[in-house]
């Protein structure tokens, strides 16, 4: 006979299934919970500790990243009122988006990749607005650096016109918190330069006299300079490289004559791989065009 | 063609005759199918009850596999209306069981709509009390230690 299990599951009472369920079923357990909203996640941590490292697990987070892909939102708000950044206990729901507010002062500085935030300081805190887990670690960065992150890895280098000669450049593994130095990058960017993270290599946008990208390979951690096709208009401090769609894109605004937007999307090589060429031309164009004329 | 059918036994000893297509969306079933073909299959820990649901679900999610690409019968708007209706017929303790049955069983789909339903009803637990008692959970933390929890979920950062 091919016999398949001894519970009676039908027969069984109300609170005795449950039991078997916790007890005998982890991963059902796991299964229920990562379609939780996170105000549930909140309460269940207080519910057993069994429950609070389920729901701190690694494994746990990033279940739960992949099923609700697309349906969060992190909305922040500007506040300076002083107190450091924090997300609100409540979130709020829209069909089926959940958001969640980060209270924040906008000018100090934050990263994002991969659906986590990092605020880079003193130590380097790295937050799942998905599970609101916190990571800190100490960076002992105690001067202004350059900034980027992505695929779990902080990267920082000086600013340029630091008083202090040592070009120290540096990968934070989030994961395991190993902080590993890397060789300096042959040019220097913008103060401020915020960074975008696509496919393996983070990038910043140096505004110049020439404008350039820098382009830091994750997997390699090599640098690369990738020069701006004199085709494209030339980038202002305004100017700003994000992660469309798994594309490098690069947002430009020019006010005269007429206000002006200008979305230019990076063309990768589909044979070699987008993570194999950091030889970019800014070739398909998305928008071009006249958004709206200033009232006369 | 005659389609194929083959024979689920309850824990009561009743027989399902199941189009082998439908009972196949079990990854189990499927590989007894396969193992013991001809033969009617005793799900010894699955009551009637649970074991009917199950087939109805099935049932309607079945998909007609004739060659070129999958075409199911019913639209996914049309499927994901049913699924919530057929959950929300089904009290509590029969929604574990079908869950572990789709556990057992190996249905994703259905685990994924039971394991929602669930969640939806532990979203709406007031506390972490309510939240207790609806699992039987004993909490093994001091009030010291919920406060603490608590004070993390306001991080500053």
């Amino acid at each position: 006979m091919t016999s398949v299990g001894t519970q009676e599951w039908g027969k069984t009472k109300k609170k005795k299934r449950a039991r078997i369920l916790c007890a005998y079923f982890p991963e059902l357990l796991e299964e229920i919970f990562i379609r939780l909203p996170l105000k549930s996640i909140l309460r269940f941590r207080t519910v057993s500790k069994h429950c609070r490292s389920l729901l701190e697990s690694r494994r746990f987070s990033e279940k739960r990243m992949r099923l609700q892909k697309n349906r969060r939102i992190l909305a922040a708000y500007n506040c300076d009122c002083g107190d450091r950044p924090r997300l609100l206990t409540e979130s709020r729901f829209e069909g089926d988006e959940e958001i969640v507010y980060l209270h924040c002062l906008a000018s100090r500085p934050s990263l994002s990749c991969d659906g986590l935030l990092c605020f880079p300081n003193k130590t380097g805190s790295f937050l799942n607005p998905s599970t609101r887990q916190l990571r800190r670690f100490p960076s002992g960065l105690n001067h202004k650096c350059i900034f980027g992150f992505g695929s779990e890895v902080l990267f920082f280098f000086p600013e340029i016109g630091q008083e202090e000669p040592v070009l120290e450049c540096g990968v934070l593994d989030v994961q395991t918190g190993v902080w590993s130095k890397l060789s300096p990058p042959p040019h220097v960017v913008n103060a401020g330069s915020k960074s975008a993270c696509v496919n393996g290599f983070i990038y910043w946008l140096h505004v110049g006299g020439y404008c350039k990208l820098l382009a830091l390979d994750l997997h390699k951690q090599e640098f690369n300079t990738i020069p701006f096709p004199a085709t494209v208009r030339v980038a202002t401090k305004e100017t700003l490289i994000v992660n469309l769609e798994e594309r490098l894109t690069y947002v430009n605004t020019s006010k005269l004559p007429e206000w002006r937007l200008d979305i230019w999307s990076m063309d990768t090589d589909q044979n070699n791989g987008a993570r194999l060429s950091p030889y970019i031309v800014f070739t398909s164009l998305v928008v071009a065009g006249y958004i709206f004329s200033p009232r006369k | 063609m005659s389609k194929k059918m083959i024979v689920l036994k309850s824990s009561e000893g009743v027989s399902f005759v199941v189009e082998e297509a439908v009972a196949r969306q079990s990854k189990i079933i499927s590989f007894l199918v396969e193992e013991f073909p001809d033969r009617e299959l005793p799900l010894t820990n699955m009551t009637s009850e649970i074991l009917r649901k199950t087939i109805e679900y099935c049932k309607k999610h079945v998909v007609e596999d004739d060659g070129g690409g999958d075409s199911s019968s019913s639209s996914s708007g049309d499927l994901k209306e049913w699924d919530v209706k057929f959950v929300a017929e089904i009290d509590q303790p029969r929604l574990m069981d079908l869950l572990m049955a789709a556990n057992y069983l190996d249905i994703p789909s259905l685990l994924d709509v039971t394991c929602q339903k669930v969640a939806d009803t532990i979203a709406a637990c007031n506390d972490e009390k309510e939240i207790r008692a609806t699992f039987n959970i004993e909490n093994d933390f001091t009030e010291e230690e919920v406060e603490a929890i608590r004070m993390e979920n306001q991080y500053p950062i």
